[in-house]
């Protein structure tokens, strides 16, 4: 798991740093900068996996602008780079690593961006890559000193003792595979942004062409179809909180389309049987069902299957759902997100999504994101301490009674 | 650290939010309002007249009652916390409010009468949790306060604050500034006015030119009055 985030200069964020626990809730008002918090995740993953083109920003949900606004423009901070650290958590253990990415951009034209990661010269990759080294070589419960000389030895026997021996140690390819960027690379590395759309889900629409699902919820139905028939089985019993649903079927044929169950243009072979109605007249597709349960499929298919991320954004987990299924939703997730090992960011305007968290367990975090008195986004973990018998308000209650902050003052 | 804030009206929590920053550097996520109540929705608001939403009734009201105090002071958030009494001293003899004022010779004039209030709140209080109470005390009202800001003289020997404080207003502000300030509404307008006192070292200068203004943001160094 991400453990750290920090980041500096990225759009409203000038410097800040957010310790991460497995499901992460961020609330705060309108432009607060909720989501330039998940959008910075997601150029870290981008940095990682040397995809930073333009499109690849776009498709991991990230709202790219030119690049000046990109960066933060606060009076005094002219940095060219946006420099985002991470530290990972190496499974149970407490030993973490650490990766600094600048990022930086060429602007040929308004038309011509390139975003780059700057990893400046050799002597700067060197001393990076040396203070990585020491910094490992303190960690005896993780890397013993025979490790070490191991490293040393393999560098010494691949690479003569020459200029370019130290310039590969300076690139860290040797000292980082399988122990810091590649695994980070590895954790972060396909992070997006996903961000339900009705059309997206009801397969009318086609914006993101991830797979197997794009991150409004495109070919919802063949990530449903890939999944393993007991987390499938799982998946359909949990999405049995919209109360009217009985069954949910993926048509690979679409044979129910030439029955008459869908007429537009949905390419979606998702089929939902409402169990109020007589099975011979109670079938909808996914381009005319209730659009609360394309929602609530689409956010629990994101936690179960293998070829999700491992660590997602979610922005607006809310979008369409009644508040008592906003709080299953979030309940729900916490679950699944322990249980097929997925971190989540995740943002919400909905106060009762807070009542779906459990924040006595330390890897349930709530944040309240808002600007400070210079502009700046900065978050506050708020935790939880035990009530009195007789007082107890639920979180959505604090949060609407201003307990909590992250709502509006011009009151 | 989150701060409460019973306060008598909206630009009262505006002026004091300002200081607390000054003071003690807190941000405006770190406090919160807790009277008069500005979680109502627009039903509610519709049948309560802005009039008896603020006032030192209401805060009186408040401290006897603690329903909100309580609330506030025993929610789940883990913070280590304080709560702000705010109250003027204007109506201080009305019934209801009983305080005694001293002579208006008494040298110790606002010292006393600051004493005399703080009494009378913990008692309304009845001590519960006043370790962890601060009295915000303007004598006579909070534009004395608000007044430091324009004016290098004592504040406290303006007989009328509110009128000397739109007379200032008037006086300083460019024509299109002073329109648009006065089509803010309460609480804005407070915040804008008394933005300086954000800055510790400039309000260490403005409490200078009110006793009753120095008096609180002293004591909001200091262990409870409690």
């Amino acid at each position: 798991m991400i453990r750290e985030l920090t980041i500096k200069n990225y759009k409203s964020i000038l410097d800040h740093t957010i310790e991460l626990g497995r499901v992460n809730v961020f609330i705060g008002e309108n432009g607060c900068g909720k989501t330039n918090i998940l959008e910075a995740m997601a150029m870290v993953g981008a940095a990682l996996t040397d995809k930073l083109s333009v499109e690849e920003l776009f498709n991991r949900g990230i709202r790219v602008a030119k690049p000046s606004s990109m960066r933060s423009s606060f009076p005094g901070t002219p940095d060219q780079e946006i420099v985002l650290q991470c530290s990972s958590q190496l499974g149970t253990s407490e030993a973490s690593f650490r990766e600094e990415l600048r990022i930086a951009a060429e602007e040929g034209s308004a038309a011509d961006v390139k975003w780059y990661e700057n990893r400046g010269s050799d002597e700067e990759q060197m001393a990076r890559a040396v203070r990585s080294l020491a910094t490992w070589m303190q960690r005896p419960d993780i890397f013993t000193t025979e490790h070490i000389e191991d490293i040393v030895r393999t560098l010494m026997a691949r690479f003569p003792p020459s200029e370019k021996a130290l310039h590969e140690l300076a690139r860290g390819s040797i000292l980082r595979g399988g122990m810091g960027r590649e695994q980070l690379g590895a954790l972060v590395g396909d992070f997006a942004i996903y961000n339900a759309n009705a059309l997206a889900l009801r397969g009318l629409q086609t914006v993101s062409r991830r797979s197997p699902m794009g991150i409004h919820g495109e070919t919802l139905d063949v990530a449903i179809a890939g999944l393993k028939p007991d987390v499938w089985a799982d998946l359909l019993e949990r999405a049995k909180c919209v109360s009217w649903l009985e069954d949910i079927v993926v048509d690979p044929t679409d044979h129910l389309k030439y029955q008459g169950h869908k007429l537009g243009k949905s390419q979606s072979t998702l089929y939902f049987h409402d169990k109020h109605m007589p099975p011979a007249n109670n079938v909808f597709s996914a381009e005319n069902v209730n659009e609360g349960v394309l929602h609530v499929l689409f956010h629990l298919t994101l936690f179960v299957s293998e070829s999700t991320p491992r660590i997602l954004g979610i922005d607006n987990v809310d979008t369409a759902l009644n508040p008592q299924l906003c709080r299953d939703l979030m309940k729900q997730i916490c679950e699944l997100a322990a249980k097929h090992d997925k971190q989540a960011l995740i943002t919400t305007h909905n106060p009762a999504t807070l009542d779906g968290l459990n924040l006595h367990d330390d890897e349930q975090r709530l944040f309240v994101v808002y600007r400070n008195d210079e502009g700046h986004t900065v978050t506050k973990r708020i935790k939880a301490k035990a009530q009195p018998e007789g007082q107890k308000l639920k979180l959505s209650e604090l949060w609407m009674r201003g307990h909590l902050g992250g709502i509006p003052r011009n009151f | 650290m989150r701060v409460g804030i019973v306060a008598e009206g909206r630009g009262d929590l505006a002026v004091i939010a300002n200081i607390l920053k000054g003071k003690l550097g807190l941000d405006f996520e770190d406090v919160q309002f807790i009277r008069p109540e500005y979680d109502m929705d627009e039903t509610d608001v519709h049948d309560q007249a802005e009039a008896l939403r603020g006032g030192w009734g209401r805060v009186k009201r408040e401290c006897v009652e603690r329903g909100r105090i309580r609330e506030f002071v025993e929610n789940a958030i883990d913070d280590e916390i304080l709560v702000l009494i705010q109250i003027d001293t204007a109506e201080a003899h009305e019934k209801g409010y009983d305080i005694e004022r001293p002579g208006r010779d008494d040298p110790d004039y606002a010292a006393v009468l600051r004493r005399r209030v703080v009494e009378k709140i913990n008692a309304w209080l009845e001590g519960e949790g006043v370790e962890r109470v601060r009295h915000a005390v303007a004598v006579e009202e909070t534009e004395a306060w608000v007044l430091t800001i324009f004016s290098a003289k004592d504040t406290a020997t303006f007989g009328d604050p509110k009128k000397k404080l739109n007379e200032v207003i008037n006086k300083a502000m460019p024509d299109k500034e002073r329109k648009r300030h006065f089509q803010l509404k309460e609480y804005a307008q407070a915040h804008e006015l008394t933005r300086p006192f954000r800055k510790r070292r400039e309000l260490e200068k403005f409490a200078d030119r009110n006793l009753s203004l120095r008096l609180f943001v002293d004591s909001l160094g200091e262990p409870g009055e409690g």
